[in-house]
């Protein structure tokens, strides 16, 4: 008898892993109707398509922010004291924290498939050799992450080199973006090793679900570093700017030492002649690159790691962890606040989802205490409430619809409810909104320490709701419609994609438009601008609301 | 029948010349038969014969390609709703919400029937004694064992008092402690009542001891339907319900000519 090769049982693997990351059949969705000799064809197409989304989502991120390297969206963006060679290390340093970021994020919502599909604990029982099982689990690791990772490995080098006009400086930025797709593999994997050990177990009750939050927010802290630092760029680049010219001596030297700046800080050194010998590190360019390449070690022990990591992943068990003395105590609740707890109790379990509600929260937390703590300039109340409802709104709308992907797990069960198709929606558009509230009054609890204004700030936040809730609406009815006809189109966030991508922008329009109007208007006087924003968002409402929960009024969801 | 909508007929379950299909292949061909009040109806068939989807279509899970189906009166493919509310389901494979513990699975069941909370609530702790599931009742459902799984999903099935149940081979997994003490809940829950089960297993021995009357079905459509010694004197012979089974669908040869060709050493 021949033992077959990693790579042959790699491709069967394959095979079935696209079919459950597309079909999610382990994880309680039914089976899809229709010719079962297509559905691998049609999973691998759904798989190659949301590649395809998301790589072409990280390469309109990886354009837009190498096209910051102009020096025309320079000279409007950076202060003149900042030097280029500063200003290019800032700029694609942050390009490469948010590759990690999304990186990492998108592993982390493929991982539960991966385990679940449970390819690697079958063929721990066959006659297969331990080190062939850990090759082939790290080749379908590979595979998820191949369309996106090659991205920014050929994509970014290319754009760089291009806008700088220095093929070499684009060449340099190649181990960059090695380490950065190791890295959010490793980091993948790893949180997905902490979380089976210590989320997917944990008990009920409050005590439990706290500490599962704690958990959660500590490991997604390098996440909300990434939106966080988005949102704080411009200010990033005056600290820059102020520590060139007034800062303590050794702070640019710190923030040179730091991954993934050194890295970024090789191509920048490249593309401005001359700037070697005027770099704020002890040692130039010689540091800079002893530097890379100490991170380079690590890295490549990551890498190392990685090697058996996944297969040892993928056969870990949940421990279950037992009590005496339970109370059999159920609660009811009424059936769209039941969705709701349902979905926090998951998502507390469930990192792809926790991130959902957790993000928008995180990048509210931050937004709220750069503007508590950090000079303001002209800044006004109205401006400040205005960015904050908007960043909350826009968040709650984009990542919102995602919620529904929860449906998936358990369907062929929760499908023999009788869930109304209203009491879903509701119970959806609760949880957005929630989201959104949440985040809101955090910016805005953290402003009042800069401006106490609580009747403006808490008139933007109520003028806004009822966009939010339209926006959900009208994206959970899309959904639910298209579900209905054709099965769950949100398996997860990585088969998804599209359909994310599809429900979002329509979303993100009709909560936007409210904001919209109020700037446009403002010039009328903010009163005035924000009465026709409440007003229209109350409209958006009055209009989506009859129409979509109307249309599934009390039928099955 | 007011607004159109059916009215209660007191019959949990009537199935008429059913079918389903799958594509291009039939699943359920042509079946008929009628659970009574207080009764245990058995569909018994090998894998693959049809009583899945037959239960699927009761509740709506599946789209039927012919017949009727009709619960307490009404038809689930127009009213899923009412149907699903009066439905309690035990589904052949327990691929429940992994991340709930045992209480917030049967609180988000609960929430979503819209049972009475105090009757759920007395309900819940008594099931809970009963299937000794106190120590695992907080613990989320990916780290149970698959016998624990059933229990959960036997218990939502049943803490909200359906009128009618449906169980697909239910006893899977379960240890002789819990097979023995989900028999005598079954045998209660439908004395005297409106309430009546439809019971699916391909085990002959449960459904001689468990069921009123079986329907023997195969390749998706029902061969012989009536009480086990009704199904006896039908068949020549008569003998255990293995063997009525066997019988009725020409299988009894074949199996020793299997049996005997995958034995050890057989060319």
């Amino acid at each position: 008898m021949t033992v077959p090769s990693a790579r042959s049982i790699y491709r069967s693997g394959w095979k079935e892993l696209v079919f459950q990351a597309t079909y999610a059949v382990r994880s309680g969705n039914p089976v899809p109707e229709g010719d079962p000799r297509t559905f691998s064809r049609k999973a691998r197409g759904r798989v190659a398509l949301s590649q395809g989304a998301a790589s072409t989502f990280l390469g309109f991120i990886v354009l837009g922010g190498v096209s910051l390297l102009s020096p025309t969206l320079e000279a409007f963006i950076a202060s003149s004291t900042l030097p280029r060679v500063l200003y290019i290390t800032a700029v694609l340093g942050a390009l490469l924290v948010v590759q990690l970021g999304l990186l990492w994020w998108l592993g982390l919502q493929f991982l539960p498939t991966f385990l679940s599909s449970a390819i690697v604990p079958v063929l721990r029982t066959l006659p297969v050799a331990s080190a062939t099982v850990d090759r082939v689990a790290l080749l379908l690791l590979v595979r998820l992450f191949d369309a996106p990772a090659l991205t920014c490995l050929i994509l970014t080098p290319i754009a760089v080199g291009y806008v700088l006009g220095n093929p070499w400086a684009g060449l340099a930025l190649v181990p960059a973006e090695l380490t950065v797709v190791v890295l959010a593999m490793a980091f993948a994997v790893a949180t997905g090793r902490f979380f089976v050990r210590n989320v997917q177990g944990s008990r009920g009750g409050h005590r439990s679900t706290a500490i599962r939050w704690v958990y959660l927010v500590a490991w997604g802290l390098p996440a909300f570093a990434l939106f966080g630092f988005v949102a704080i760029a411009p200010r990033f680049l005056t600290l820059l700017a102020n520590l060139s010219t007034a800062g303590p001596p050794g702070a640019l030297a710190f923030l040179l030492s730091v991954y993934p700046f050194n890295f970024a800080a090789l191509p920048a050194v490249l593309a401005t002649p001359g700037s070697g010998s005027t770099l704020p590190l002890p040692g130039g360019p010689v540091a800079l690159v002893a530097l890379a390449a100490g991170y380079g070690l690590v890295v490549a022990y990551a890498g190392l790691w990685l090697r058996s990591a996944p297969g040892k992943l993928a056969a870990l068990t949940t421990p279950g962890r037992t009590r005496d003395g339970v109370v059999a105590r159920v609660r009811v609740r009424a059936a769209p606040l039941a969705i709701v707890v349902k979905d926090f109790r998951l998502a507390s379990r469930t990192p792809a989802f926790a991130f959902l509600i957790l993000i928008p929260l995180g990048d509210a937390t931050l937004l709220g205490l750069v503007t508590a703590f950090s000079p303001l300039g002209s800044a006004n109340p109205a401006s400040l409430a205005e960015a904050a409802v908007a960043s909350a709104a826009l968040l709650a709308t984009f990542f919102g619809p995602a919620f529904f992907a929860i449906e998936v797990m358990s369907y062929s069960y929760s499908r023999s409810l009788p869930l109304t198709g209203r009491s879903l929606l509701i119970g959806k558009m609760s949880l957005i909104l929630f989201l959104y509230g949440v985040a809101a009054s955090v910016v805005l609890v953290l402003t009042l320490v800069r401006f106490f204004e609580p009747l403006e700030f808490g008139a933007f936040l109520l003028a806004e709701v009822p966009a939010v809730a339209a926006a959900a609406l009208f994206q959970l009815g899309i959904l639910l419609a298209v579900s209905k006809r054709r099965g769950l189109p949100l398996v997860n966030l990585y088969t998804g994609a599209f359909w994310l991508f599809a429900v979002s922008l329509p979303g993100l329009f009709v909560s936007g438009t409210p904001l919209a109007l109020y700037v446009l208007l403002l010039p009328t006087g903010a009163g005035t601008a924000l009465a026709v924003m409440g007003g229209f968002a109350l409209a958006e409402l009055a209009v989506v609301a009859p129409v979509v929960l109307g249309w599934f009024g009390g039928a099955a969801s | 029948m007011r607004g159109g909508r059916p009215s209660d007929d007191g019959v949990p379950l009537a199935v008429d010349r059913l079918e389903v299909r799958y594509g291009a292949r039939t699943a359920v061909a042509s079946v008929s038969f009628r659970v009574e009040p207080g009764e245990i109806f058995g569909l018994l068939g090998s894998n693959g014969a049809g009583k899945t989807s037959t239960i699927k279509s009761v509740i709506g899970l599946v789209p039927r390609s012919g017949g009727s189906v009709r619960v307490f009166g009404a038809d689930p493919a127009t009213d899923a709703v009412r149907v699903r509310a009066e439905i309690g389901y035990v589904p052949e494979s327990t691929l429940l919400y992994d991340a709930l513990t045992p209480r917030e699975f049967l609180e988000y069941v609960s929430g979503v029937r819209g049972a009475p909370p105090e009757r759920v609530a007395e309900r819940a702790a008594a099931f809970v004694k009963a299937f000794r599931l106190e120590e695992e009742f907080d613990t989320p459902i990916v780290a149970l064992s698959n016998g624990t799984r059933q229990k959960v999903v036997v218990v939502a099935a049943l803490l909200h008092e359906p009128g009618l149940l449906l169980f697909d081979e239910p006893f899977n997994h379960l240890d002789p402690r819990s097979v023995r003490l989900l028999k005598e809940i079954l045998r209660e829950y439908v004395v005297g009542g409106r309430r009546g089960i439809l019971f699916s297993t391909h085990t002959t021995e449960l459904a001689e001891q468990v069921c009123d009357r079986v329907a023997i079905v195969d390749a998706g459509r029902v061969l012989a339907e009536g009480t086990v010694p009704e199904l006896r004197a039908r068949v020549t012979g008569g003998g255990t319900l293995e063997q009525i089974f066997l019988r009725l669908t020409d299988e009894e040869e074949g199996i020793r000519t299997a049996a005997q060709s995958v034995r050890p050493g057989a060319a």
